[in-house]
């Protein structure tokens, strides 16, 4: 007898179906039930070709999942038939609980005796449900969470399109940015933004910081403000400026405990001092982005 | 258990005890006589053919074959009890009196080739 293709594998698989069930139910069986699945699909194969061992496979599976649910039902069942019932004399029970496993059991019966059809009800649930999520996750996004900046339908994000890269929505270079600020774009103004993650050490313990460098123009397209200590100046971006950094309110809380007295204070960032001029608010933070600081972006002039 | 349910047996119990009532058989050679046998392509499945296997041995109707007069030793051979005898017997009884009503009526025809 030639074997079929694929034999290890539907064996293999089979096992796992077999495993689905509830703990022992095949218990003692396994062995005979994967071989006479094999000789079936054997048997088939040599005497009815390839479509035949297919649809064989499909439905021989198929029993596997139906013989699962039966094993699934008699396990509940059983199991309530095990707790002591107050009236023996009625086996369906009249209680809430009863009811229930009644009912459970009748879904389960109902599911398991005709797969094709559960099978494409539970797909199109899942599908359906699959689809609802993603609608309600681009309108939560879009309609009901909207981003938290005043005016914030009039924000736009510019990216370059590098077209022999087939690239919409790449980074800009510094000379990029300058060159567009002075073009004639439309924009009331353009601000540059970067992530970067620096290293805060304090008292030799180090901590992972990710944060976003902005140009000092900022809050001029963002419009927010920090609600402690100053923005940055002009000139903070400047290579020979002394390094400057505004604190996330998460961190402020997190890592100061909400210490007022922290600006004005030197800490730790990539080995350099930096001190913190200021502290955001509660509310702000960038879409996608969870920011632990802010820091000017070094002007690359 | 009244006797009217214990012969009320399942199609797939019936045909397993029927697979059974001329010799002991493994679970494949209960597949391959069930369907060799039945004309309609009434199918046995390995899953729900020990699921029932399983069940029947509980129930008493049928026992695994102490001393195996197959071929195959690596498989388990199966038998009926004097019970399952009895009530396939029964079942088949039941089945008879049904044709017989059904011949009466003229839903079937007066009689098939005897």
């Amino acid at each position: 007898m030639s074997e079929f293709p694929f034999r290890r594998l539907v064996a293999a698989l089979y096992r796992v179906g077999m495993s689905l069930a509830p703990a022992s139910a095949y218990s003692g069986f396994e062995g005979e039930i994967v071989d006479a699945f094999l000789q079936k699909c054997s048997s088939t194969y040599t005497r009815r070709g390839p479509w035949a061992l297919f649809r064989d496979l499909i439905v021989g599976f198929a029993d596997l999942a139906r013989q699962n649910g039966r094993e699934w039902v008699d396990r509940v069942t059983r199991g309530d038939a095990k707790k002591p019932s107050g009236s023996p004399a009625d086996p369906e029970g009249s209680s809430f609980l009863a009811s229930i496993i009644r009912d459970l059991k009748q879904g389960l019966r109902a599911a398991t005796g005709n797969l094709g059809y559960s099978a494409s009800v539970i797909g199109t649930l899942g599908v359906v449900v699959g689809m609802n999520t993603a609608v309600f996750s681009v309108l939560d996004n879009v309609l009901f969470d909207p981003l938290a900046f005043p005016d914030e339908d009039r924000l736009v994000m510019v990216y370059r399109h590098y077209p022999d890269y087939d690239w919409v929505r790449g980074p800009m270079s510094f000379p990029d940015y300058r060159d567009w600020q002075g073009a004639d774009t439309g924009l009331e103004s353009l601000a540059a933004i970067t992530t970067e993650d620096y290293t805060f050490i304090a008292d030799g313990v180090a901590e992972r910081w990710s944060g976003l460098e902005v140009t000092t123009n900022f809050p001029s397209v963002a419009r927010v403000e920090p609600v402690l200590g100053r923005w940055f100046a002009q000139t903070d971006n400047l290579l020979e400026s002394e390094r400057v950094v505004i604190l996330a309110h998460g961190t402020w809380v997190r890592t100061f405990g909400a210490d007022v007295e922290v600006v004005g204070r030197t800490i730790s960032l990539n080995d350099s001092p930096y001190q913190v001029v200021g502290v955001m608010g509660p509310d702000f933070s960038m879409p996608n982005k969870e920011a632990d600081f802010i820091a000017p972006l070094p002007n690359h002039d | 258990m009244t006797r009217e349910s214990r012969t009320n047996l399942s199609s797939p119990w019936f045909q397993i005890m029927l697979a059974l009532a001329d010799g002991q058989r493994h679970g494949y050679g209960i597949m391959q006589e069930v369907e060799e046998r039945s004309s309609e392509g009434f199918k046995l499945w390995p899953a729900t053919l020990y699921g029932a296997i399983k069940r029947m041995v509980a129930a008493g109707l049928i026992e695994p074959a102490s001393s195996a007069e197959g071929d195959d030793r690596r498989r388990r051979y199966y038998q009926l009890t004097e019970m399952g005898r009895v009530q396939l017997a029964a079942e088949a009884r039941r089945l008879d009196d049904l044709i017989a009503v059904a011949r009466s009526k003229h839903v079937l025809p007066a009689s098939r080739g005897a």
